[in-house]
């Protein structure tokens, strides 16, 4: 019986869909915490990459966190990736999450894109840059989407 | 005992990670259900799985995002249409919003491509192209979306990504998870996986510009297109007018659109399977004239 309870919490810590891992970390370049679980609802402040938030509470696919003093909602693809499943574990062992935590940030990186770009100076990052650049804000996305006509019924 | 087994294998297929299979496995030795050996196999065969497109964080999808892109825009011009490519940007985030990745680590980008080719492109992490020969293809907001919703699809499923021989992958994460490397900024690192990331974007450029993804991977993106157009709202037929339209106008052999995708004949049959099994949201004139207005003069 113990064995088996200890394979079932076992199997249970490993699940960070089973929603048991409390700490997720910010996987895209500027995340965002919103006043409720929706794109277009107010901006409550900006949490950087790799930046490492607790979480309270799931709302399909929103996950209402703290970052320092402050909750707000974030969605979930800004916090779930292969890499995040395992700092989520965090509480699995140190094993786990400085291994983890030794290869963030490594890989192709921005030194690697600089080699890169040494090698191909044919190559222009100009329009990539630009391109980056664009910014649409909620306030825009949500005024072009009231404006689409999307409230008709679908035949 | 088959129960303990299961409750193993719930922990193990929950999660991809090697690693966790790693303390799984340990905790079932401890437990005395499995061997050292058997933990050890284990172990093994969730390595050699994880090492696959999959072990590319986002950011390093990023990175590889750029350099496609960069790669693509060596091929083609771009003119500043500003407000051309702005409205781009709002259909293609409008339709991102109803996906699984509403966010991507740079976020989605659209641009549009100054050629009169018949393309589009995705490159991961977002970087999506669309050629003037494929907006006047075009005919409304709607088939415009569809044409968008099917390069987003590329990104959601990272079919990009798939197309990186699994050996550099490994390779990459060999160098990286190497014993006493302190910093990735180390110069002998740095170059050893630019090698691997050259290799990596000829394998993305090769197969979005030549080879293609082939049959499988695009029925995947159309069917998640059909998905976004009938979430965001979007007529899902756009699909197949874009299609129909691209069948009258390209020529076998040519090097477009036509080139790196499967037979259209083939697409737009199972798109109208797809679309026969539930309902379609009607184009909308509103819409019509917004895409008259901004970009129908291309």
């Amino acid at each position: 019986m113990k064995k088996k309870l200890a394979l079932f919490g076992a199997a249970l810590l490993l699940s960070p869909a089973l929603g048991f891992a409390t700490s997720l970390m910010v996987e895209v370049q500027q995340g965002q915490l919103r006043s409720e679980p929706t794109f277009f609802s107010k901006i409550i402040t900006n949490v950087g990459y790799h930046n490492s938030v607790t979480v309270l509470e799931e709302r399909g696919p929103w996950r209402l966190v703290q970052f320092k003093q402050q909750k707000g909602w974030m969605h979930i693809s800004a916090l779930m990736s292969s890499n995040v499943k395992l700092n989520a574990g965090l509480s699995l062992g140190d094993s786990i999450s400085s291994k983890d935590v030794s290869l963030a940030g490594k890989g192709f990186t921005k030194e690697v894109e600089n080699a890169f770009r040494k090698q191909h100076s044919e190559l222009s990052f100009a329009w990539v840059d630009k391109m980056e650049k664009v910014k649409i804000t909620s306030s825009e996305l949500e005024k072009f989407a009231a404006g689409s006509d999307f409230s008709t019924v679908a035949r | 005992m088959t129960r303990t087994i299961r409750l193993i294998l719930l922990g193990l297929s929950l999660t991809s990670c090697a690693q966790l299979a790693d303390v799984s496995s340990k905790i079932a030795v401890q437990a005395g259900v499995l061997s050292s050996s058997q933990a050890d196999a284990l172990k093994r065969s969730s390595e050699a799985v994880t090492k696959t497109f999959e072990d590319i964080t986002p950011s390093q999808e990023y990175y590889l995002g750029r350099s496609v892109s960069a790669t693509l825009l060596s091929k083609y011009a771009v003119t500043p249409h500003i407000q051309e490519n702005r409205y781009l940007n709002l259909i293609g985030k409008t339709l991102v919003l109803s996906s699984s990745k509403p966010e991507t680590f740079p976020n989605y980008h659209f641009l549009i491509l100054d050629s009169d080719e018949i393309n589009a492109f995705a490159a991961p992490s977002g970087f999506v192209f669309v050629t003037k020969g494929m907006i006047r293809l075009c005919q409304n907001e709607d088939d415009l979306a569809a044409v968008l919703a099917h390069e987003i699809s590329h990104v959601l499923n990272s079919h990009a990504l798939r197309a990186i021989k699994t050996s550099r992958i490994t390779s990459a994460l060999t160098i990286i998870g190497g014993e006493g490397i302190k910093t990735a900024a180390n110069n002998s690192i740095v170059n050893q996986l630019m090698g691997t990331f050259e290799g990596s974007i000829d394998d993305m450029t090769q197969t979005l510009t030549n080879s293609g993804y082939g049959r499988s991977l695009e029925s995947e993106a159309d069917k998640t297109a059909v998905a976004l157009l009938q979430k965001s709202g979007y007529n899902q037929e756009g699909l197949v007018r874009v299609l129909e339209r691209l069948k009258a106008k390209t020529k076998p052999g040519a090097k477009d659109f036509t080139a790196t995708h499967p037979d259209t004949d083939d697409r737009i049959s199972e798109v109208k399977d797809w679309l026969s099994e539930g309902s379609v949201n009607p184009v909308s004139a509103l819409r019509t004239t917004r895409f008259t207005r901004t970009i129908g003069r291309l």
